[in-house]
């Protein structure tokens, strides 16, 4: 079963969307379906007491806070 | 998960050589799991000794469903799936939808295929006689499917085990070179490709 609710965004949250609906080429349920996906995966790896890093070309990593 | 999602199919009976009934359901089950401890590692551990001995190796013969399905449950980034014939589990398979992205698409994202197995009675490899064909193709044809459902265009992307890079290059999906921080090829199905192999879906797959 599925439901449809209503998403308020100001002009820049609504612009951000957009702008990452044309680069992955998605419409915006689907990316917001993905932010969500995301979101409790990252979330969920949290709570194990996981820690989440982004790593550059030459191996720096850089732990990422979420709050 | 309470309610177990399902619709039919069918797969290959390469012993009656003819098409039988079988359900692709979401989710993997207390009953799969109980066919996996209690059916397809007996089953791995007898096989294990007679194909050292030709020089085989099962190469999943160490993945722990248990661990797997339990780790994945109630995420909503992976997808559980199992096909069964007469509530036999034939095949298991893992997908991701969120941390990977395409090679051949510039970053969009994809249905990555984390675990996909088949029952060692219906591989070639363990046994002169396996039961079921079509089992992994089915399985793989429902990651593309959920790709097209998902706004992604039927884009897959997998790492293969050397015993499996056959089975995917005869698929079309394209080969990468192994990077240095991995030890299995990456293969990715192309949107193109994934619209000839659904519509050969719909016109009735090769046994």
């Amino acid at each position: 079963m599925k439901k449809t609710v209503t998403l308020n965004l100001n002009m820049k949250e609504l612009s951000v969307l957009e702008n990452l609906c044309s680069k992955k080429s998605l419409n915006k349920t689907a990316l917001l379906k993905q932010a969500l996906y995301l979101y409790q995966l990252v979330h969920e790896k949290l709570e194990m007491g996981n820690k989440l890093y982004f790593e550059n070309d030459l191996k720096d990593k850089s732990e990422i806070i979420i709050l | 998960m309470n309610q177990r999602e399902c619709y039919s199919i069918e797969v290959y009976d390469k012993k009656g050589a003819n098409l039988v009934d079988a359900v692709i359901c979401k989710g993997i089950f207390d009953n799969n799991l109980d066919d996996y401890v209690h059916k397809w590692l007996p089953m791995f551990e007898d096989s294990k000794l007679r194909l050292k001995k030709q020089g085989v190796i099962i190469e999943d013969a160490h993945w722990d469903w248990n661990m797997k399905a339990t780790r994945t449950e109630g995420i909503l980034a992976y997808d559980q799936y199992v096909i069964e014939v007469n509530e036999e589990t034939q095949g298991m398979m893992i997908t991701e939808s969120t941390l990977r992205t395409s090679k051949l698409e510039n970053g969009k994202p994809l249905i990555y295929i984390e675990y996909l197995a088949i029952a060692p009675w219906n591989r070639k490899s363990i046994t002169k006689t396996p039961q079921y064909g079509l089992v992994g193709k089915m399985l793989f044809f429902q990651a593309v499917g959920d790709s097209v459902e998902k706004g992604f265009k039927g884009r897959v992307g997998l790492q293969s085990l050397p015993g499996a890079i056959k089975w995917y290059e005869h698929l079309e999906l394209i080969k990468f070179d192994i990077e240095p921080s991995e030890n299995m090829h990456y293969f990715e199905l192309s949107e193109s490709t994934a619209l000839k192999l659904l519509s050969e879906l719909k016109g009735g797959l090769d046994v």
